[in-house]
């Protein structure tokens, strides 16, 4: 059951901190945001469903177990951001960018992320099924498996890198 | 000789001459005139006030109430008026007249918290949607400018974008004045280009309306020829912002918009401007070799163009932004290809 009463300040970093919340279009988040941003926002437990964001700026901002389905992150970019247990599925994440972020457990499922970009970004057994990996450029990118860590300084073959590594999968092999 | 003193609502410290009423009753009238364009202005009938304070910490609801009042007080203010109408404590006196009476004087309206008048509640609107009342300036005005527009591009941004409006009003940093605005401009195809080319229904966001004022300012200054929006299905392809048909080498466009520093603070960004400045000018490069080849896209690197519009970046920083993006360019491979837009030459 949804707890809608689930804002609060984390008192260690005076973080907005929202748990337990269903955002199901833009009107619910839009109170978050300003500058065009989320800022510094935690989100626990959340899910976001059927969003527009294109072109939105996240910046610093924390999602924890969190589902994201039908989204566009459209040339979204995401700076000093964190995703942990979270599933990304449906959504289209083209030409959105990935500055100094992290993905950890986390699933991205028939998503489209042709000609995104990652920089500075950490990988921690995070993979991507059914999605579109074209054209992805990335830079100084930390994967890692099983323990294995794999640096990749630049790479326009992301796509190739992932898969190698059994990060990217396809049910059409 | 003792002059005779008559009464009014307004107390200034003296008592008030029949000399001095005279004066008030021409200052009412000034101001009434004065609030009448205020209003006129707050309906988006005329052009809007570059003057936007910051409220960087205000709850968004307060921020709007604050927003609203702030244009009338921003020209009453004014150093241009200087000391022409009442003082702060005739305007308190106002406001209390007003409370005990019930009364709704112009003085009153003019210096008390108004409702802006045709526009919907902010918190009461989804994104990126266009407003529903539409205005025919026509109607009003007449078309001023016949060829070009009866309203400016920034005007008509506002109107397009709930987003991109919200956006100028929170930005309060100089350069947001001497954008490039212009009305001789075709509002058709202004229109046209800021809609966002992918959705399956007509949106707005501030991102594609910052998109098209940036490809029309680069065919106004000749820089790009004729800039079109890619269709569907190619776009989803070759995905990048515009076509253009020239000057060769160029087929094809894309506008980046960095920020200052103040906005990247206030987007709790961890990066200063010049690593902004410096991965985006990384970025053009990546970007320029992502689409080449591919059907109807563009045939080498050579011909995309990239616009780096410099609208919201402080006078202050925008040789900063432009060193580090050709620096960062030049270091990917190559700064050719990047034209800066609004960056006070």
């Amino acid at each position: 059951m949804e707890n809608k009463n689930s804002i609060e300040n984390s008192e260690e970093e005076i973080r907005l901190k929202i748990r337990n919340q269903t955002f199901r279009n833009e009107i619910d988040l839009d109170q978050y945001i300003e500058w065009n941003a989320l800022a510094g926002i935690i989100f626990v437990n959340c899910r976001f469903e059927e969003l527009d964001l294109l072109g939105k700026v996240f910046g610093s901002c924390d999602f924890k177990d969190c589902k994201f389905n039908h989204l566009s992150f459209r040339k979204c970019q995401f700076s000093n951001c964190k995703f942990e247990n979270c599933q990304i599925v449906n959504s289209n994440i083209t030409r959105a960018e990935f500055d100094d972020s992290s993905f950890k457990n986390s699933q991205v499922i028939k998503s489209d992320l042709a000609a995104s970009d990652f920089r500075r970004c950490e990988f921690i057994e995070t993979t991507f099924k059914n999605s579109n990996l074209d054209r992805i450029v990335a830079r100084d990118i930390k994967c890692w498996k099983l323990n294995q860590l794999i640096k990749i300084k630049k790479s326009s073959s992301f796509a190739n890198i992932l898969k190698d590594i059994n990060l990217a999968s396809s049910d059409e092999g | 000789m003792t002059k005779k003193n008559i009464g009014y609502p307004y107390t200034y410290g003296d008592q008030l001459t029949p000399e001095m009423a005279c004066n008030n009753r021409k200052q009412a009238v000034s101001y009434s005139v004065l609030i009448s364009n205020i209003w006129w202005h707050n309906l988006g009938f005329g052009e809007p006030i570059q003057s936007y304070p910051s409220f960087s910490n205000e709850p968004k609801t307060v921020i709007v109430r604050i927003v609203e009042t702030s244009r009338v007080n921003s020209i009453n203010r004014g150093g241009d008026l200087g000391k022409s109408g009442p003082g702060p404590r005739a305007k308190a006196d106002a406001l209390k007249n007003a409370r005990k009476t019930g009364g709704g004087s112009i003085f009153v309206q003019g210096f008390t918290p108004q409702r802006q008048y045709g526009s919907r509640p902010i918190n009461n609107k989804p994104l990126s949607c266009p407003n529903n009342v539409k205005i025919n300036q026509e109607q009003f005005y007449g078309n001023q400018n016949p060829g070009g527009s009866s309203s400016s591009m920034e005007t008509m941004s506002k109107r397009l974008s709930q987003e991109y409006t919200e956006y100028q009003q929170k930005f309060n940093s100089p350069p947001v004045s001497k954008r490039f605005d212009t009305k001789n401009y075709d509002q058709e195809k202004f229109k046209e280009l800021s809609k966002d080319p992918r959705a399956n229904k007509e949106v707005f966001h501030k991102t594609t309306v910052d998109e098209a004022r940036a490809a029309l300012q680069s065919e106004m200054e000749g820089i790009v020829d004729n800039p079109q929006r890619i269709e569907k299905p190619i776009c989803k392809s070759v995905d990048l912002d515009f076509k253009v048909d020239g000057p060769a080498p160029y087929t094809h466009m894309d506008v980046k918009h960095p920020v200052g520093s103040e906005i990247l603070r206030k987007q709790n960004r961890k990066v200063d401007i010049k690593t902004m400045a410096y991965d985006m000018g990384e970025r053009i490069v990546d970007q320029k070799e992502k689409f080449c080849e591919l059907e109807q896209g563009p045939k080498s690197s050579e011909n995309i163009l990239h616009i780096v519009d410099l609208a919201y970046v402080p006078s202050s920083e925008k040789e900063i932004v432009k060193e580090y993006c050709l620096k960062g360019a030049e270091d990917a491979g190559s700064s050719e290809g990047i034209q800066f837009l609004n960056d006070n030459k």
